[in-house]
């Protein structure tokens, strides 16, 4: 019944990012060049919990200096996880320059990706479930932070965005499905701009649960962050005249967990193909590939293995989590924005990114990238 | 836990619940025209009265308590009834 | 803008506490079932409210063909389970369907809420290092819709769309555009969740449980129960479902989804008024061509009020009638609007109009001329409906949907 057509592609007037590498996008860039130097070590977030982190590498986001950027009032009972959100948000629209009028705030939505929201914040209550001297007596105050959308809710109202707002979880291939739900979003004309990105934190139930999930190489780091991009239709921004980093074109996804390895390596390759195809890109156009699978056992070289097949010829990859930690949810964004930070050096043509991801759950895409000239 | 003590207490948890500074929090000064504070702010500070010192306020009291004063009379209620073993 | 196609709803599977089966589900809400009971999944003696919406006599090994059940948590089962029971009644050839590009987009509110509580009770009793690995494969949100395209063996999306108790309409609203714009030519959507008791700790916290009965609309109403279950809706373009004969409930006519931006729990009641202009906007309907509301409706003081002010701040005068099946099968939180759906599908199919249970004495302050369709459903003939979706975070959904003539 359905037939592949042409997509229409969103730009990235500006983008906001926080990692273990620090604040912004240069940041990132400068990891990705030369390594970082000292990573931050994370905190124990659970008042009272005596357990540890299990032994491996743990990358944390270094100082979030949140006064400074989300000033001292309203601040008391949001949970790490929404600051870091809220932060990479900030980011984002002060990088566009102009600031949201009221009217550009109503039209402006948020989709973000994770896979449970603030985990801390979710068995915080469980904890005091059991913990306290009654099983009730958990904090009202913070109980609203257990649901998975406390991070877009506090973003939009932060920042006063009444359009769409929504959270996508699909492991870690969520990224690309946040971009799908951004297009249509926009297609269909339910907000002008979204706040496109993922957020996800450490913790040592985080890391606990890689730790023990055994999907991970013995050694590799785990790590948290947040990457929101400012997207807007591309011919609009186009015709306003705003200038954009980037173009997401075509992004194509699927769930693969219910067949064998041959099976999700055969779906992510049919992803990778439909995306080039949707872009209207050609497997010789692609300057980069950005990966999603690095340090997943058996996932990494299935991904750098279909990637080979289809584009036939060595193409430099990057591989964000290499610097940043395992990064689970927020993994495409940042692979979206190591691309970014890796083009803030010019070239000598307009270059195409692949983004790929395939998760542990069955769930793969291939999202292309276009620089804007 | 004399009544001085009691009400400082009070006073901290709310100045606190609210993003007050010391000294802002009046007597008679409305929570939720003057500091802010909405009915999960409110529910919060009854859930700290009630975990940290001990004294249960039933969440239908909220409408006798909008200020400080409000807080101290409703808590003291409760607390001597509470000691008398009424 | 290109060509769109018509999306209609031709599959309902249900999976709640008042009946299993879209049969059994609806002929409980015609009659007002009664779907709350003693607590069982986890020990609520502590509480002093111990009653919820459990689905007491679901068996998973009974409905799922593919899934381990051993290896999904309750929430996904649920899910999983509606889905197959969707395309049983849609009478869809399971073949055809997970070789077409199909896919989900499910909603929840917690996820499995169940895999994290039984996870945390062996932290807290053995320490972190000693939790049963096996559950971190089965805690992520992504799960609830993973178990729908691994159950069906679908290749397409597979979305988990966790936005709290709009989240089904939202995930309908997403399915719908999907197929609607080519994406996809059939869709699940719906929602799924678990009662927990970190869910019913944080509701009794904030004042916004009952003791013992969901009232929606009524003049002593305290609040919610929780409730739990699975709600699944096949979506299928319009020419497709006419080709193969099949059965169709309704056609999903548009959405409506804003955000408040002002609080994370309480309702905005501007704000819901604009949503569901938004809704009817993108249906092309006006509001006195809406026969019928299926309300949020969770029976707190707070939400009843406001939603009605909402509606009256659209419809005026004349507001349709308006029931809460929460009266029934409590807050189902993330999985509430998909049940919603169905009931609306089956009313425009069947011709009644879904009631308001536990209505004692209709509270005063929600104004005049207020149609709760107390106790038992009444026959009526329905055009269109809408379905409305409140959330934590302020995310309004409103879902439209007609009879297809």
């Amino acid at each position: 019944m359905t037939t592949t057509v042409a997509v229409r592609p969103l730009t990235i007037t500006a983008c906001g990012v926080v990692s273990p590498a620090g604040l912004g996008l240069g940041a990132l860039e400068e990891a990705l060049r030369s390594g970082v130097d000292d990573y931050t070590a994370p905190d124990n977030p659970f008042e009272g919990a005596v357990d540890g982190y299990p032994p491996r590498p743990l990358w944390a986001v270094p100082d979030l200096r949140v006064a400074e950027h989300l000033g001292r009032k309203g601040l008391r009972h949001i949970d790490r996880f929404t600051m870091l959100g809220l932060i990479a948000c900030k980011l984002a629209l002060d990088e566009s320059g102009t600031a949201l009028t009221d009217e550009d705030r109503a039209d402006t939505g948020v989709v973000m990706a994770t896979n449970t929201g603030s985990l801390v914040s979710m068995l915080e209550v469980g904890r005091d479930t059991l913990l306290q001297e009654k099983p009730y007596l958990v904090n009202p105050a913070r109980f609203p932070n257990v649901v998975t959308n406390a991070c877009t809710g506090q973003i939009a109202i932060r920042n006063s965005l009444t359009g769409v707002n929504v959270v996508v979880s699909g492991g870690q291939a969520a990224g690309l499905a946040a971009v799908r739900f951004a297009r249509t979003a926009i297609g269909d004309e339910r907000s002008r701009r979204l706040l496109v990105g993922g957020v996800e934190e450490l913790s040592q139930v985080a890391a606990w649960g890689w730790h023990k999930s055994g999907a991970l190489h013995e050694d590799a780091p785990v790590g948290e962050g947040s990457a929101v991009f400012l997207v807007e239709d591309a011919e609009a921004a186009s015709t306003a005249g705003r200038s954009g980093l980037a173009d997401l074109l075509a992004c194509e996804v699927g769930y693969y967990g219910a067949g064998d390895s041959e099976w999700r390596a055969r779906g992510l390759r049919s992803c990778v193909e439909r995306a080039l195809e949707r872009s209207g890109v050609g497997a010789d156009d692609v300057d980069v590939v950005s990966l999603g699978a690095t340090n997943h056992r058996r996932l990494e070289l299935l991904e750098d293995r279909v990637v080979q097949e289809v584009l036939d010829r060595p193409v430099p990859r990057v591989r964000v989590s290499e610097v940043l930690g395992e990064l689970y949810s927020a993994s495409v964004p940042l692979q979206i924005a190591a691309v970014l930070a890796l083009w803030r050096e010019p070239a000598d043509h307009a270059r195409t990114a692949l983004v790929t991801s395939v998760g542990g759950d069955g769930n793969a895409g291939c999202l292309v990238v276009r620089e804007c000239r | 836990m004399t009544l001085d003590v009691l009400q400082e207490k009070i006073r901290g948890i709310i100045s606190q619940e609210l993003e007050l500074e010391d000294g802002e929090l009046t007597a008679d000064g409305h929570f939720i025209d003057e500091y802010d504070a909405d009915s999960l702010s409110l529910i919060t500070i009854l859930a700290r009265i009630e975990k940290e010192l001990g004294i249960v306020v039933p969440q239908d009291e909220l409408p006798n308590m909008p200020n400080l004063q409000g807080v101290f009379d409703v808590v003291g209620t409760i607390n001597s009834r509470e000691s008398q073993g009424v | 803008m290109s060509e769109r196609r018509r999306v209609v709803i031709t599959g309902l599977g249900a999976v709640s506490s008042i009946g299993i089966g879209v049969e059994n589900f609806v002929a409980g809400i015609r009659e007002g079932r009664n779907g709350a009971s003693p607590i069982a999944s986890f020990d609520a003696s502590g509480f002093p409210y111990v009653t919820a919406g459990e689905v007491h006599d679901f068996e998973p090994g009974a409905i799922l063909e593919r899934l381990d059940v051993e290896r999904w948590g309750r929430s996904s089962l649920f899910s999983a389970a509606a889905a197959r029971l969707a395309v049983q009644d849609a009478k869809l050839d399971p073949e055809l369907l997970s070789a077409s590009r199909a896919g989900s987009i499910m909603g929840t509110t917690a996820g499995e809420a169940q895999v994290l509580q039984a996870a945390v009770e062996q932290w807290v009793a053995k320490g972190l290092d000693n939790v049963d690995g096996r559950l971190a494969a089965m805690t992520p949100v992504s799960q609830i819709a993973n178990s729908v395209n691994h159950e069906l063996r679908l290749t397409g999306d597979a979305q988990t769309i966790p936005t709290a108790c709009s989240a089904s309409n939202m995930a309908l609203g997403y399915a719908y555009d999907l197929v609607r714009t080519g994406e996809a030519d059939f869709m699940l959507a719906g929602g799924a969740d678990a009662v927990n008791r970190a869910c019913h700790a944080g509701f009794y916290r904030l004042g916004a449980l009952a003791e013992d009965l969901s009232r929606p609309f009524d003049l002593n109403r305290s609040g919610i129960l929780t409730g739990e279950g699975g709600a699944v809706l096949l979506l299928e373009p319009l020419n497709h479902a006419v080709a193969r004969g099949a059965r169709i409930y309704a056609e999903v006519l548009g959405y409506g989804v804003n955000c408040d931006a002002r609080h994370m729990v309480n309702p905005d009641a501007p704000s819901i008024a604009e949503c569901i202009r938004i809704a009817h906007r993108y249906a092309g309907v006006k509001p006195e061509q809406i026969d019928y509301i299926c309300a949020h409706g969770t029976g707190t003081p707070t939400n009843d009020h406001t939603e009605v002010s909402a509606v009256r701040e659209v419809f005026g005068e004349r507001i349709p009638p308006i029931s809460s099946i929460k009266s029934m099968i409590g807050h189902t939180m993330g999985a509430a609007s998909a049940f919603g759906a169905i009931v609306c599908g089956k009313a425009l199919e069947d011709g009644f109009l879904p009631p308001t249970a536990n209505l004692d004495k209709l509270d005063p302050a929600l104004g005049d001329g207020l149609d709760v369709v107390p106790g038992r459903a009444r026959p009526a003939t329905l055009n269109i409906v809408q379905n409305q979706g409140l959330a934590f975070g302020g995310n309004n959904v409103v879902t439209i949907f007609g009879r297809v003539a």
